[in-house]
C-alpha cells in the first residue's frame, strides 16, 4: 500500500517559487492499477519521482507499506528503490552499454548478493514473455521504440518489487505501437500481481485503470474510471 | 551567421570546465615550447655577447696551434705590413674563488685598441691617470662597474684570482662605467689588464691569444691578405672574426637539438588534446548540428563555425602560453646556461632575451596547430548527413565499422614514418616527421586495439567486478568514438615518458659501462675548475714531478685537452700518454687497438671520437690535416672510440705525437694507480700534502670522479625532466578534459543506473572503474610505443644530435611505473566527474536528453 499525505514541493527558479505540488493526498492499495492524467509540466513526473525516492518533497509524508520514505537517507532510499520499485520511462531508458539480456540481469544481480545460473534463465523467461526471445545478446539502439519499451517493462518486473511505476510509457511511441505496449504493461502487472502507479497525459490507457486521477494546481482530482 | 556565431558562443559558456582545460592544454604545449626556445635563444645571446667581448669589431683574426702564437708575428705585421688596424690579445679564463665565479682575464695594448673596442677609448671610459696605471702599475686590473658593483670590489682592493693552479693577486685600479648598456654586457665578468700583465699571469710569456685586424673590404683588404699570409709562421692562420656565434651554434647544436625533440613530443601531446577537445565538442553537439543541417546550414558554414571556435582556444591558450613560456623561460635558462657551462664552455647571461621570431614560432604552433588538428573533426561534422548525426548510435556503429580502414591508414602511416626515420641523412626534421608519422600511425590503430583488448579482458572483468566491471569495461568499445580519442591521447602521453626516461635511462646505463671502461686509474688530478666540463687550463709544470716522486704512486698517465678548428670545425684535440696497456681505457667502434697501439704511441696516427666520425663523416682509413706548429700536417685515423663525455668531435694523438708536432707543453689531467700496500685514499692524502701549495688541484679517486661525473650526467637531464614532467602536465590536462567531458555525457545513463538502485557509491566506483580501465589499455598500448619511441629517441634522434651509440636498455619497473602513471592519471582525471555525477539531482539527470 502506497500513502502521500499533504506532499508539497516547491522549485526555485531565480526569485520565483514555482509550485508543483500542492498538499497532495493519496492512497493506492496494494496490486492496484492507479492513473495519473496531466498536461505537460502538471507535475506528473515529480510525483512518480517522489513516490520512488529519486527526489524528496519539501513537505509532507511518502509511505510504501511499513516503510516511510521521507525519513529515509538517500542510500537508504535507493536501497529501498533497487528492491521494491520497477521503472517504465518515456524515453524506455535501457542502459546503452550494456545487451538487452544485461539489462534484465541488472536488478536481479544489484539485489543478489551472489550471481545465480537461475538468473538467465529467468531472463529468458521474461524476454519470452515480452516477445524478445531471440534479441536478448543485441544492444539497446539495434532495438526500436516499442521493443525497447518492451524490454524496460521486463525490467521493471523482473526482480520482483512490490510498485511499477511508469513514466509516460507510450510518449515517445506511435498509437499502435503505444496501444501494444499498454497491453503488455497491463498484462504484466496484473500476472505478476504489481502494483502500478502510471503517469501520462493521453486518455486511450483509461480503460486499463482501477482508478483515476487528474493532476490539476498541484493536486489530484478523482476522474470516472472503471470503477469509479 | 550571426545566429550560428552566437549559438557556438554560447556552447563555449555552458562548458567553461572543458573550454578552460582545453585553454590551459594549449598553453603548456605552447609555453613549453616557447620556454625551451627563449632559454635557448637567451643562451645564444649570452654567447653572442661574450664572443664581441672577444672580438669587438675586428674584421679578422690571426690564430695559431694550440691556440696561441708567437708575439713576433705581430712585431713582424707591425713593421713589415702596413696594415692600419692591428691588435694583440691575450686571454684567458680564470678563477675567482672567494666569489665562486671565473672571469675572463683580458691583455690588451691600450694604444692600439680604440679602433677594436671602443669602450676603451679615452674619450669614453679610459681617462689619461688611469691609462698611466693600467700601463706601468703591475698586476693591476680594471673591471666593470657592474661585475665590480656585484663582487664588493672599489678601486685599491685586492682580488685573488687563480691560475695554472696558483693563486695570485690583481690590485682594482679603476672602474669602467660605459654609458651603453650594451657596452656594460659586453664587459660584465670581464677583467681588463695591459697585455704585458695578461702574460705574466697567465704564463703566456711571448706569446699572444691571437690578433685582430681591422681589414677593408676591398681589393686592398684582399692584397692585405695575401701579405698577410706570406710572412705567416705554417702554425698560423688568418680567418674572418664573427664566427663566435657560429662556433656556439656547433658546439650546442645536438643539446639544442636533443631539447626541441623533447618539447616536439610535448607540443604532439598538446596537439592530440586539442584533436581531442574539438571532437568532442562536435560529438556533443551532433543533435544541434544535424539539426542545423536539417534547417539548411550549409556544410561549409558548419566548418567555418567549428573552425572559429577551435581559433578562439587556440588565441586564448597560445597567449597565456606566452605569457607562461616567458616565465618558464626565464627558469629553464638557468639549467640551459649551466648544462651548457657544464658541457661545452664557459658561458654568463645576463639577459633574458625576447626575440619577436620565438613568440611567432609559438603563435605559428598554437594557433596554426589548433586550427590544423581542429580541421578533422570540422570535416567530419560538415559530413554526417542530418538523419545520422542525430542518432548516437549511428556515429558509434560507424565508428566501430571503421576500426579496421583506421588501422589499415595507420599501419601505412607508421611505415612512411619508419622509412622517414631509416633515411640516413643527418637533417633532424627528417627525424622529426617521421616521429610524427609513427605516433599518428598508431593513434590511429589503437580503436582497433581497444576494440581487441576489451574482447579479452570483458570476461575478467565480469568475474572478478561483476556488473561494475562489465559496464565500466564494455561502456570503452560502446562509446568509442570518444573513448578513442582520449585513450590515444594518453597512450601518446605516456609513450612519451617512457620514451624520455628510457632514453635517458639507457644513456645513463651507457655512460656507466663507458666510465668503469675509461676510469681504470685509481687517482685523478686536473685544475680545479669553476665549471665541471673537460678542463683546458694546464697544471703548473711542477705537478707532474711531485706525483712522480711520490712514493706509492705508479703507472702515471697523462692528457691534454686544447681546442682547435680542423678543417672548419670547432673540435677538442687530445694529447694522451697511456703506457702500453693504455687502450684498455677505450672501447673501439672500429680498428684493432693491438694492432695500432704500438704505432699510435709512436706515430703521427691519430684516434677519433665517435662524435667526431659521426658529425664530419670521417672513418677509420682516412686522413686528418690538423693545424700544427708546422701548419696542417696529415694524421692517417687509426680507429674510431667511443667518447660520451662530450658530443663535441675528438681527435686524439700520442703524447709524443704531440710534444713532436706542436713544440707544446702542458698536460691538464694525471691519472696514477696506488701501488700494492698503498689505498687510494692514502695516496690521495699524501698528495695533498705534497701539492698543498697548489690549492688550485682537483685530486679525487676513481669513485668520486666517477660520482662527480654521474652528477652532471643527472643535471644535464634536469631539463629534460622537466620537459618530461610539463608533457605529462599537457596530458594530464587533456585526459581529464576528455573523461569528464565522456562522462558528463552519461549523465543521463547514469541517471537510469541511479533510478535502477545503484547507489552514489556505486556510480563513483563504476565512473572510476571506466577511466581506470581506460588509464590500463592506454597503459598496454603505450608500452609498445613508447618502447618505438624510445629506439627513436635514441638511434636517430640522439644520434643525429650526438653522434653517440646507445644502447635500448627498458627496464620492466620503468615500463611498470609507466603503466601505473596512465592508470593513476585516468583514475585522477574520473575523481570529478564520479563526484558530479553521483552527487547530481537525480530527477534532472533523467530529464536530461
Amino acid at each position: 500500500m502506497i500513502t502521500l499525505r499533504k506532499i508539497v514541493k516547491h522549485y526555485r527558479e531565480g526569485d520565483h517559487r514555482h509550485n508543483v505540488l500542492e498538499d497532495l493526498d493519496l492512497r493506492v492499495e496494494s496490486g492496484e492499477i492507479v492513473v495519473v492524467l496531466g498536461k505537460s509540466g502538471s507535475g506528473k513526473s515529480t510525483l512518480l519521482n517522489i513516490i520512488s525516492g529519486i527526489d524528496t518533497a519539501t513537505s509532507g509524508d511518502v509511505r510504501i507499506g511499513e516503510t516511510r520514505l521521507t525519513s529515509l537517507t538517500e542510500r537508504e532510499r535507493t536501497l529501498f528503490r533497487r528492491k521494491h520499485i520497477g521503472f517504465v520511462f518515456q524515453f524506455f531508458n535501457l542502459v546503452p552499454t550494456l545487451t538487452v539480456t544485461e539489462n534484465l540481469l541488472l536488478p536481479m544481480e544489484l539485489n543478489a548478493s551472489t550471481i545465480s545460473s537461475g538468473f538467465r534463465e529467468q531472463v529468458s523467461h521474461y524476454l519470452n514473455e515480452v516477445g524478445l526471445g531471440d534479441r536478448g545478446n543485441s544492444y539497446p539502439d539495434r532495438l526500436s521504440g516499442g521493443e525497447q519499451q518492451r524490454v524496460a517493462i521486463a525490467r521493471s518486473i523482473i526482480h520482483d518489487p512490490d510498485l511499477v511505476l511508469a513514466d509516460e510509457p507510450t510518449g515517445n511511441l506511435d498509437y499502435e505501437t503505444g496501444k501494444q505496449v499498454m497491453e503488455l504493461l497491463d498484462r504484466m502487472v496484473r500476472d505478476h500481481g504489481k502494483t502500478l502507479v502510471m503517469a501520462t497525459h493521453s486518455p486511450e490507457v483509461i480503460g486499463l485503470a482501477d482508478r483515476i486521477y487528474r493532476l490539476k494546481g498541484g493536486k489530484l482530482v478523482p476522474e470516472s474510471g472503471p470503477e469509479q | 551567421m550571426r545566429l550560428l556565431s552566437r549559438s557556438s558562443l554560447r556552447y563555449l559558456q555552458r562548458h567553461p570546465g572543458q573550454i578552460f582545460l582545453s585553454i590551459i592544454g594549449v598553453a603548456v604545449g605552447v609555453a613549453a615550447i616557447t620556454g625551451i626556445d627563449l632559454a635557448i635563444q637567451s643562451a645564444g645571446r649570452g654567447f653572442q655577447i661574450s664572443a664581441e667581448q672577444v672580438t669587438g669589431r675586428a674584421t679578422h683574426r690571426i690564430t695559431g696551434a694550440g691556440n696561441t702564437i708567437p708575439q713576433q708575428t705581430y712585431t713582424a705585421l707591425r713593421t713589415r705590413i702596413d696594415v692600419k688596424h692591428s691588435a694583440p690579445v691575450v686571454e684567458g679564463m680564470v678563477a675567482a674563488p672567494g666569489y665562486n665565479r671565473s672571469l675572463r682575464l683580458f691583455g690588451v695594448d691600450p694604444f692600439v685598441e680604440p679602433p677594436f673596442r671602443p669602450y676603451l677609448r679615452g674619450d669614453e671610459t679610459l681617462n689619461p691617470q688611469l691609462l698611466k696605471s693600467f700601463m706601468l702599475e703591475s698586476n693591476s686590473g680594471i673591471l666593470s662597474a657592474q661585475t665590480a658593483s656585484e663582487m664588493g670590489l672599489q678601486p685599491g682592493d685586492t682580488l685573488r684570482i687563480r691560475t695554472h693552479g696558483k693563486y695570485k693577486q690583481v690590485r682594482i685600479i679603476g672602474i669602467l662605467d660605459p654609458q651603453s648598456q650594451a657596452y656594460s654586457d659586453l664587459l660584465k665578468n670581464m677583467i681588463l689588464m695591459d697585455i704585458s700583465t695578461a702574460q705574466h699571469l697567465l704564463e703566456m710569456s711571448g706569446r699572444l691569444s691571437r690578433i685582430d685586424l681591422i681589414l677593408p673590404e676591398d681589393a686592398n683588404g684582399a692584397r692585405l691578405m695575401k701579405r698577410i699570409q706570406k710572412i705567416l709562421p705554417s702554425s698560423a692562420r688568418v680567418e674572418k672574426a664573427g664566427t663566435g656565434t657560429g662556433i656556439m651554434k656547433e658546439l650546442v647544436r645536438g643539446f639544442n637539438t636533443n631539447l626541441t625533440a623533447v618539447s616536439f613530443l610535448a607540443l604532439i601531446v598538446g596537439l592530440f588534446l586539442i584533436y581531442n577537445t574539438m571532437t568532442f565538442s562536435v560529438l556533443q553537439r551532433r543533435r544541434q548540428l544535424g539539426r542545423l543541417k536539417a534547417l539548411g546550414v550549409t556544410p561549409r558554414e558548419i566548418f567555418t563555425l567549428i573552425l572559429s571556435e577551435a581559433l578562439v582556444i587556440g588565441v586564448a591558450g597560445t597567449l597565456i602560453g606566452g605569457a607562461g613560456g616567458i616565465i618558464l623561460g626565464r627558469q629553464l635558462l638557468g639549467l640551459v646556461t649551466r648544462t651548457i657551462n657544464d658541457l661545452y664552455f664557459t658561458l654568463h647571461v645576463t639577459q633574458f632575451h625576447l626575440p619577436v621570431t620565438t613568440f611567432l614560432k609559438g603563435l605559428g604552433l598554437g594557433i596554426g596547430g589548433t586550427v590544423l588538428t581542429a580541421f578533422f573533426p570540422a570535416r567530419e561534422a560538415t559530413r554526417s548527413s542530418p538523419r545520422i548525426a542525430l542518432m548516437r548510435s549511428g556515429i558509434e556503429s560507424r565508428t566501430i565499422r571503421r576500426t579496421p580502414q583506421m588501422a589499415g591508414a595507420g599501419l601505412v602511416l607508421m611505415a612512411g614514418g619508419i622509412t622517414l626515420l631509416l633515411v640516413p641523412v643527418d637533417y633532424i626534421y627528417i627525424g622529426y616527421l617521421g616521429m610524427l608519422g609513427v605516433i599518428f600511425g598508431f593513434a590511429l590503430v589503437i580503436p582497433i586495439l581497444i576494440r581487441i583488448l576489451v574482447h579479452f579482458l570483458r570476461p575478467l572483468a565480469g568475474k572478478t567486478m561483476k556488473l561494475l566491471g562489465k559496464i565500466s569495461l564494455q561502456s570503452i568499445v560502446t562509446q568509442l568514438s570518444r573513448t578513442a580519442v582520449a585513450i590515444a591521447a594518453l597512450t601518446v602521453a605516456i609513450s612519451a615518458t617512457i620514451a624520455v626516461s628510457s632514453s635517458i635511462d639507457s644513456f645513463r646505463q651507457t655512460v656507466i659501462q663507458w666510465l668503469d671502461t675509461t676510469l681504470r686509474a685509481d687517482v685523478y688530478i686536473s685544475p680545479q675548475g669553476m665549471i665541471s666540463r673537460r678542463n683546458y687550463t694546464p697544471m703548473d709544470n711542477t705537478v707532474l714531478n711531485i706525483v712522480r716522486n711520490t712514493p706509492g704512486v705508479t703507472n702515471i698517465t697523462t692528457t691534454k685537452y686544447f681546442r682547435e678548428r680542423v678543417s672548419g670545425h670547432q673540435v677538442d684535440i687530445g694529447a694522451v700518454d697511456l703506457g702500453a696497456e693504455g687502450y684498455r681505457r677505450y672501447r673501439f667502434k672500429s680498428g684493432d687497438p693491438d694492432a695500432f697501439w704500438p704505432a699510435f704511441r709512436d706515430s703521427a696516427l691519430a684516434l677519433i671520437s665517435e662524435p667526431y666520425a659521426y658529425h664530419y663523416n670521417v672513418e677509420r682509413g682516412d686522413t686528418l690535416f690538423l693545424p700544427t706548429a708546422q701548419g696542417a700536417l696529415p694524421f692517417p685515423v687509426a680507429g674510431v672510440y667511443y667518447d660520451y663525455s662530450t658530443d663535441v668531435g675528438t681527435v686524439l694523438l700520442s703524447r709524443g705525437t704531440y710534444e713532436r708536432y706542436w713544440s707544446a707543453e702542458g698536460i691538464t689531467g694525471i691519472g696514477l694507480d696506488a701501488a700494492e700496500d698503498y689505498s687510494a685514499d692514502t695516496l690521495i692524502n699524501t698528495l695533498r700534502k705534497r701539492l698543498g701549495e697548489r690549492e688550485g688541484l682537483s685530486i679525487r679517486s676513481n669513485q668520486t670522479l666517477h660520482q662527480a661525473s654521474m652528477n652532471i650526467f643527472d643535471r644535464t637531464f634536469t631539463i629534460t625532466t622537466v620537459l618530461q614532467i610539463l608533457t605529462v602536465l599537457v596530458a594530464l590536462i587533456g585526459v581529464l578534459s576528455a573523461l569528464m567531458a565522456l562522462q558528463l555525457e552519461r549523465t543521463k545513463e547514469i541517471g537510469v543506473l541511479r533510478a535502477l538502485g545503484f547507489t552514489p557509491s556505486q556510480i563513483r566506483t563504476a565512473v572510476i572503474l571506466q577511466t581506470g580501465f581506460m588509464g590500463g589499455i592506454a597503459g598496454l598500448l603505450a608500452l609498445p610505443l613508447g618502447s618505438g619511441l624510445s629506439l627513436v629517441l635514441l638511434q636517430v634522434i640522439n644520434k643525429r644530435s650526438f653522434g653517440w651509440s646507445l644502447q635500448l636498455h627498458l627496464s620492466w619497473e620503468s615500463l611498470g611505473v609507466a603503466m601505473l602513471l596512465s592508470i593513476i592519471t585516468a583514475s585522477i582525471a574520473g575523481i570529478y566527474p564520479a563526484i558530479k555525477m553521483a552527487g547530481q539531482p537525480l530527477a534532472r539527470s533523467l530529464r536530461e536528453e
